[in-house]
């Protein structure tokens, strides 16, 4: 059972760079809480969703992970995670650039000019063998009510 | 800076960290799910006009995204009209628009 509140990030990139560092950005989570230092993310060998355990009373879903990011993060111990809360200034200014080349980082420093820019923290990725027994009840919850 | 919890040392990692560019970005989630399903159908419904782009436009112009505003787009067809115009950045303005009404996406040319 679990016992903190569980939101859903309904949209979100996992980003690899040419390091092989790992960055999950988050938007749309509409509950904004303080990261606990060991927040971390739990994923199982065979699901295709993982939870974000921010701290003692939230948790994140991750849902519908796509091959690439179950690859990124079997690869990796840990993250960074940002979540920026999008409004129609972020989405007006992405058009306006077309998602050019450098947009990624431009898009960050526009989120952080506009406010929008609302958690930056470091997580462990933690594969655990129980996941689906411990989670799956929740997240099918979750996914059943969008 | 934001309100909200937004360390200065891990912000600076953040900005580090996309500095080296990104080599995989990928989308995910149950709402990205349903743009890769409109993206099917677009690509479907749109055949004929598609292939005057270029074989696979959509596809490419997708995976060559290094942002993901697009998702957070009002509705799905917005998305794709970002896709398309992503696709687009290369031609000018009134090839662009030409193309966009062709494919009678509504939205920033309405």
């Amino acid at each position: 059972m679990i016992d903190k509140e569980i939101t859903i990030a309904k949209d979100f990139l996992s980003i690899q760079n040419k390091d092989g560092e790992v960055m999950f950005v988050i938007m749309y989570n509409d509950k904004s809480s303080q990261p606990d230092s060991d927040a971390k993310i739990i994923y199982g060998d065979d699901s295709p969703h993982a939870v974000l355990i921010k701290n003692d009373d939230h948790a994140i879903i991750l849902d519908f992970l796509a091959e690439e990011t179950l690859k990124m993060m079997k690869n990796s111990k840990k993250a960074l995670v940002t979540e920026i809360e999008y409004n129609e200034n972020l989405i007006k200014y992405n058009l306006e650039n077309k998602f050019s080349k450098d947009s990624l980082y431009k898009l960050f420093e526009f989120a952080e000019a506009q406010h929008a820019l609302k958690a930056c923290y470091s997580v462990k990725l933690e594969k655990i063998k129980n996941f689906d027994e411990r989670f799956m009840k929740f997240i099918d919850k979750e996914i059943e009510e969008i | 800076m934001s309100e909200g919890y937004v360390e200065k040392e891990i912000l600076q990692d953040v900005k580090k960290f996309i500095k080296k560019s990104p080599q995989i970005v990928v989308y995910n989630g149950s709402h990205w799910r349903k743009v890769q399903q409109n993206i099917q159908h677009l690509k479907t419904a749109f055949k004929d006009e598609l292939k005057e782009l270029g074989a696979g436009v959509i596809v490419s112009s997708v995976t060559s995204f290094l942002t993901g505003g697009a998702i957070a787009l009002p509705g799905v067809l917005g998305f794709a009209t970002a896709v398309v115009m992503n696709a687009l950045k290369n031609k000018n303005r009134a090839e662009e628009k030409a193309v966009m009404q062709k494919l009678k996406i509504p939205g920033v040319y309405a």
